[in-house]
């Protein structure tokens, strides 16, 4: 009997160790993937990387969520990944708190200003670039020009027009009391979808977080009338909007249940095509409209970033890496797989936009127009983390993901709220958590 | 007795009252599979639909969840994981049971132990990722089925030590009077008694592992260790949902292990289920 | 057998229950819990002992006691549910009749499925405007409009109800066995005696299940109380902060504010409220 329990643990010693020698000792390259749903392509392309480069490319998919949990939890064991392909906001929280390395050699080997458009997130900050930009994700409204046509009406540009539009377009169809279709879709849940759609609209009538000071005025008379419009807008979106996250905007506008909805890549546009071709054929994009206090439509733009960690293994290979990926030919083959895979990305790279290869892909031929709307970004689109131009505050991301701007929406259109108590309430919550964190 | 009265206690009523209940109870459970399963045969086209009845059926999602992603994979992994992981929890458990109720102790060890569940499991991210890379244990199977073995080891403890102590220590004594060592004694004597609660034990342990995201997300960085509920988080976050090959998972990860379910019930429970435990 | 020999069984068959336990659930909890004492954000270097002041922060806060009524209130309806239902169920499916083990088998189906899936689908079913659910109460004429299931109203009821779907066979399969073991005896003895069945329930099949049924009960109330992927999936504490609970709260403090001393107070705050039942639990017991 003894000699048995010293057999199994011996084995499972042995297992141990073996298991644990098993990662090779040539040269490794970790890459936290956070686009999921282009898994499998960015799993192609590392294998053809570790085939061509004699490197073992090991690509990690986590969710948009699970990111900063998993970086730090990675961090907090000395090895984080080599190359990170991660979102705007998180990426500048990173920066903010010195967890990454520069990578303007990158940019300078791909041509700097030749190649990537201006934009929110190619900023040179403190002389150097710490993320680069792949394609670009502007907030923008997609419409039923069909529909908007067929009733006479122009391309939503104030919020006069929108709400006029949305009124006009909801509709009971087949007589039977019940409403077919709305005017509008926008997600009213308790999530990011929200704060950010809010902020867009908030932005475009002049509401901002913080002033340039970098003091909150959350609870600005300006976005006191944001929220006001919002709640008006809502009578005419689906009662289920309150559940919407951006999936929810997607398939409404696909099944042709609302004549408008805001989403910030073509991913709309493209499952309308596989549910619905003749809708996708109908539909356009505009930009967020403008309102009454605010002087031009201003929208959410984020993107996907690449950066690279201090303190990671490989910080050479993951250059080499970002080189790789970035150069226009691979870009538009990375392009045409996301295409396949969930969505229709809007490069911002200026020789991707350039080249004939990119236009080839069906998709990209069908809605070649719409795809040029999102990527000449609206000179004003705002990177959350620089609502002023010049200055960085990651906090802003903070406030929109950490449910307090969620919340007072939620309250003026569900809790009864006014929107003067609910913006003071979350500008206290706001205040608060500045002075505790500065 | 007045005809309601005697309506109760009708047997062929009785017995039909219970029929329509488990109907019910079934039909509860598992209507929201069946919708499942209906909607991954539609095509794109009639997915967001409220219609049961599919016009034109379709395999493309099934062919989109092993096409494009890794599944098959993702399958293979979570049954080892989760093999592993219930027969780890599963020999420690007993042996810390048999331990408890045979032997005297101090404190009520395994009742104490019940106190690692207070901590919400979110907040344990950080943590468990240090130790476990310390020890090598992260990215591999061992790592994670003891991560699962050890969330579980408190509750299948404490449930085998209700399933034990119900075995009269005579039946240990007798068989170590005539010469059986301890070890046997577990064998051949407890562990046929309490099989059915430890089936049950094990296939709650089974199911845990087999769903769990939080452990495999904190110690899997590499994709050829992702288990099903990674891979699923692959497609079905708030901006990528892909609900033709949500639907086929939902119908892949549960209808192998109903086969396997009732094959168990056929084969291994019948003979114990329906026998009695012998008397205190 | 030996002195010696015996106490090597002894110690040695519970040693790696305690290894196990302390090493990867005891010393993570102990590090959770001593980080609510710091003032650690996941981005400092260094952590500074402060005391109370997180709990502090905790019990001034309004939506701290919002968040602590929620969490009891789904914690305690949850197991409720899934307890009694449980139970029920359990006591339906123990006579043998044909189509008895097919039920057994399709009871354990909600358990199996991953979580993810089971709330998108039951999302889809209850769906404002696609959902079958709502488009069948529409047809039977039950109600008048799609009712919002994830709305200020239901949605406290939505995530219970998925949750008792979900956990109902946890239950299940443990009374299962439990009630198995009572000897067919005691129940002729009461029978016997001129008991009804009701009778016989409460005197013979609740006292025999007495140990099973503590454990199953304490474990979902431990369970549900902590359980975070099913509201956070559904509602994400929504709307209008009406499925809001602990685990949501610390997550948001943790991982959306990055201030994970203050995440973990309030999830140590939360759960003193867990202590109650367990000792509870352990007097009940005491043998």
């Amino acid at each position: 009997m003894r000699k048995l329990i010293v057999v199994v643990i011996s084995t499972l010693l042995l297992a141990l160790v073996i298991v644990g020698d098993s990662y090779a000792k040539k040269k490794e390259l970790t890459i936290l993937w956070t686009s999921p749903f282009q898994a499998k392509v960015i799993n192609r392309m590392a294998a053809d990387y570790s085939e061509k480069f004699d490197v073992d490319v090991k690509v990690d998919v986590v969710s948009w969520e699970d990111v900063v949990p998993k970086v730090s939890a990675l961090k907090a064991a000395g090895n984080p990944p080599d190359l990170g392909y991660i979102i705007s906001g998180q990426g500048w929280t990173f920066y903010q708190n010195g967890w990454l390395n520069p990578l303007t050699e990158v940019v300078e080997f791909l041509g700097g200003d030749d190649y990537f458009m201006p934009s929110p997130g190619y900023q040179k900050v403190q002389g150097e670039y710490w993320l680069i930009p792949v394609g670009t994700m502007p907030l923008k409204i997609t419409y039923r020009k069909d529909l908007f046509e067929q009733k006479g009406l122009k391309e939503p540009t104030t919020w006069d027009d929108i709400l006029k539009a949305a009124k006009a377009l909801t509709e009971d169809l087949d007589g039977d009391g019940k409403i077919d279709r709305y005017g509008i879709s926008f997600c009213a849940s308790r999530t990011y979808c929200l704060a950010v759609w809010f902020m867009s609209v908030a932005w475009s009538n002049g509401g901002y977080i913080l002033d340039e000071g970098g003091n909150v005025v959350f609870d600005s008379p300006e976005t006191i009338e944001a929220l006001k419009f919002i709640k008006e807008l809502a009578q005419y979106a689906p009662p289920g909007i309150v559940e919407y996250s951006w999936e929810n905007n997607v398939d409404t506008f696909a099944a042709g249940k609302v004549a408008m909805t805001e989403y910030s890549e073509l991913r709309v546009i493209k499952v309308t095509n596989e549910r619905n071709p003749a809708i996708a054929a109908a539909s356009d994009v505009a930009e967020i409209p403008v309102g009454p206090s605010g002087q031009e439509s201003r929208n959410r733009w984020t993107t996907m970033h690449w950066m690279s960690f201090k303190g990671s293994k490989n910080p050479e290979e993951a250059k080499r890496f970002a080189e790789w990926f970035m150069q226009p030919s691979r870009l538009i083959n990375y392009y045409h797989g996301v295409a396949e895979a969930g969505s229709i990305s809007a490069p911002a790279e200026k020789l991707v936009l350039q080249s004939e290869k990119l236009w080839t892909h069906p998709l990209y031929q069908k809605f070649g127009s719409v795809v040029k709307k999102y990527s000449t970004f609206s000179k004003h689109s705002i990177n959350p983390v620089i609502e002023h131009p010049g200055k960085i505050t990651p906090v802003v991301p903070v406030f929109m993901q950490d449910m307090t701007i969620t919340d007072a929406v939620q309250e003026v259109l569900y809790g009864g709220a006014s929107p003067e108590a609910a913006a003071s309430k979350a500008a206290k919550k706001m205040r608060k958590y500045m002075k505790k964190h500065k | 007795m007045s005809l309601i009265q005697k309506l109760i206690q009708n047997k062929l009523i009785q017995k039909a009252v219970v029929v329509f209940l488990v109907l019910c109870a079934i039909g509860f459970a598992i209507f929201p599979l069946l919708w499942a399963l209906i909607s991954s045969l539609k095509p794109e086209t009639e997915l967001i639909q409220a219609q049961l009845i599919i016009k034109h059926i379709t395999l493309e999602h099934y062919n989109d969840l092993f096409g494009l992603t890794d599944f098959a994979k993702f399958f293979t992994n979570s049954i080892i994981v989760g093999i592993f992981a219930t027969f780890l929890c599963t020999i420690v458990a007993t042996f810390a049971a048999y331990s408890f109720t045979r032997f005297t102790y101090r404190w009520n060890l395994e009742r104490l132990s019940l106190l690692v569940y207070i901590v919400p499991p979110v907040l344990l991210v950080i943590p468990i990722y240090l130790i476990f890379q310390r020890l090598h244990l992260n990215n591999s199977y061992l790592g994670l089925a003891l991560s699962h073995s050890t969330f579980m080891l408190p509750f299948a403890t404490l449930l085998l030590v209700a399933y034990f102590r119900g075995i009269p220590v005579e039946l240990d004594e007798a068989a170590l009077i005539d010469g059986a060592n301890r070890i046997k004694v577990i064998t051949n004597i407890i562990l046929p008694l309490a099989l059915p609660g430890m089936v049950a034990t094990g296939i709650i342990v089974f199911a845990f592992s087999w769903n769990d995201y939080l452990y495999a997300f904190t110690l899997i960085s590499v994709p050829e260790l992702r288990t099903i509920p990674l891979g699923i988080a692959q497609f079905s976050q708030s901006q990528y949902m892909e609900w033709g090959m949500l639907m086929a998972a939902a119908v892949i990860t549960t209808l192998p292990m109903l086969l396997f379910f009732l094959f168990i019930q056929r084969k291994l429970l019948a003979g114990f289920i329906f026998a009695p435990i012998v008397e205190k | 057998m030996k002195k010696n020999e015996v106490k090597i069984f002894k110690y040695g068959t519970v040693a790696p229950f305690y290894g196990l336990i302390i090493a990867i659930s005891a010393l993570p909890s102990f590090y959770a819990i001593y980080t609510a004492f710091t003032d650690k954000t996941l981005f400092s270097e260094e952590w500074h002992f402060i005391g109370l002041a997180n709990f502090i922060t905790a019990f001034k806060d309004p939506v701290f006691w919002l968040a602590l009524k929620n969490n009891l209130f789904y914690g305690f309806f949850c197991t409720f549910f899934q307890v009694t239902l449980g139970l029920g169920v359990a006591l339906l499916l123990l006579k043998p009749f044909k189509g008895n083990s097919i039920g057994r088998g399709v009871i354990v189906f909600p358990y199996l499925v991953p979580t993810i899936v089971a709330v998108m689908t039951f999302k889809w079913l209850l769906n404002d405007l696609y959902g079958i659910v709502n488009h069948t109460l529409l047809r039977l004429g039950v109600i008048e409009q799609g009712i919002s299931w994830l709305g200020p109203s239901f949605a406290m009821f939505t995530v219970i109800l998925v949750a008792v779907w979900r956990y109902l066979p946890f239950a299940v399969l443990l009374f299962l066995p439990g009630l198995q073991a009572i000897p067919g005896e005691f129940y002729d003895a009461a029978k016997v005696d001129g008991a009804n069945s009701i009778q016989r329930f409460i005197h013979v099949t609740l006292p025999q299940l007495k140990h099973v049924f503590l454990i199953v009960a304490l474990l979902r109330g431990i369970w549900m109380f902590n359980d975070f992927d099913i509201i956070w999936l559904l509602t994400k504490g929504g709307p209008v902060k009406r499925t809001l609970h602990i685990p949501i709260l610390s997550y948001t403090e943790a991982f959306r504010q990055y201030d994970i001393a203050q995440g973990s107070a309030t999830a140590v705050a939360g759960f003193i409220i867990l202590l109650v039942p367990i000792i509870l639990y352990f007097r009940s017991t005491r043998e």
